[in-house]
């Protein structure tokens, strides 16, 4: 990591939204050439509250939003630039288990070969991506990583989803267990990275292509080794990884650096 | 918005519901409102906005809600304008109808009010 520069610990430090907020209100404070005082008597707030907001320890309400824009001259889009949430995708995202452990970075809906993002900053290109990566250095994993990123790497395994039948079987598979273990559907939600409403969705086998990675954290939490579930789970599984394998065997050999 | 921003993929084509949504929201009328009716007027207009985007995004109350990790109920309060949006929501529920935070708050503009007397040094 010392290979980072300043931008690179600005765009890897985890934001809170209200302290993004803040450093817009600050940048956009100096660029009007306003002190914390003129501006907080400008919209008649107290300069402690304004403190507060510019520091991040307050997350403003929209009004205050606005009256800020206004007392900044500034638009509200100005003012509110920088700022995503990116709504869960159980269905549709999984980190390659490969590039993950690869990376040793908890990559959030990276989706080879397209869009790579950090919450809560926002998006980062796949060229920014791989600047970065070569600015830290030439640690094997990482050039492994970069291979996967290059422009002429093959595009990555594309899973099938599984059939309707397999669903059916998890579904009652994982209902079977989760009533073994006496647990509601709250009380499972609460124990694995999920909600009541998407467990009652893989139950009743409505959701068309889960992420078998939910299935495994659910699995997890239902301390299922051994299960109906955790041999359905493989049977997906197994295919999934071999496919992984040997695309990452057809970038190295790409990448002219033999099989390993 | 013609920037031809490199996202690192594709951006697909607009829905063109959502189009519709969104023009008929920048069409509208400008209106300005005084700072010391803010408290009322901001959060009827910010239900306005979010009700005209959910649709245009084709989302239920329930869906919208699903997607940004709010409950029906408070999407309810908002739509209704029974309440003031913080930041957080507003950027939760930019992310659930999958634009920016500030595409919610178009059209939302305020009037300083004039400073009290001797009110700024």
């Amino acid at each position: 990591m010392s290979g980072l520069g300043i931008e690179d610990a600005w765009v890897m430090k985890q934001w809170t939204m209200g302290e993004r907020f803040g450093a817009n209100v600050v940048w956009l404070r100096i660029e009007a050439g306003l002190q914390q005082q003129e501006l907080a008597a400008r919209i008649g707030m107290r300069r402690q509250v304004l403190s507060k907001i510019e520091r991040g320890e307050q997350v403003p309400r929209l009004d205050t939003i606005l009256v800020l824009a206004a007392g900044l001259e500034v638009s509200t889009c100005q003012l509110v630039a920088w700022l995503w949430w990116d709504p869960p995708r159980h269905e549709s995202y999984e980190t390659p288990p490969a590039i993950a452990e690869m990376s040793g970075y908890e990559v959030l809906d990276f989706d080879l070969p397209g869009g790579f993002r950090i919450s809560p900053v926002g998006y980062e290109s796949r060229e920014r991506f791989k600047d970065r990566l070569r600015q830290m250095g030439e640690d094997p994993h990482e050039r492994d990583i970069l291979d996967a990123l290059s422009d002429d790497a093959p595009e990555g395994p594309r899973h099938q989803p599984p059939d309707q039948s397999w669903l059916v079987r998890a579904g009652a598979a994982l209902k079977a267990l989760r009533e073994e273990r006496g647990l509601t559907r709250d009380q499972l939600a609460s124990k694995a990275p999920t909600t009541a409403a998407f467990i009652a969705q893989l139950e009743e086998a409505e959701c068309s292509n889960p992420a078998l990675r939910m299935f495994r954290e659910i699995c997890k939490a239902l301390d299922g080794d051994g299960s109906d579930l955790a041999v359905l789970i493989e049977k997906v599984a197994a295919p999934r990884r071999a496919a992984r394998e040997e695309w990452m065997r057809e970038v190295r050999r790409i990448a002219g650096r033999g099989e390993t | 918005m013609d920037l031809n921003l490199n996202l690192g993929f594709d951006v697909p084509e607009p829905d063109p519901k959502w189009v519709e949504a969104v023009t008929s929201l920048r069409e509208r009328p400008p209106r300005t409102i005084a700072q010391s009716k803010a408290s009322a007027e901001v959060p009827r207009m910010f239900a306005e906005n979010l009700v005209v985007l959910r649709r245009g995004r084709g989302l239920s109350q329930e869906g919208a809600a699903d997607r940004a990790g709010l409950t029906r109920s408070e999407i309810s309060l908002l739509e209704r304008g029974r309440r003031t949006p913080r930041l957080d929501t507003i950027v939760r529920l930019g992310g659930a109808l999958e634009t920016e935070p500030c595409e919610l708050l178009m059209g939302l503009a305020i009037q300083l009010d004039p400073p009290p007397k001797g009110g700024s040094k």
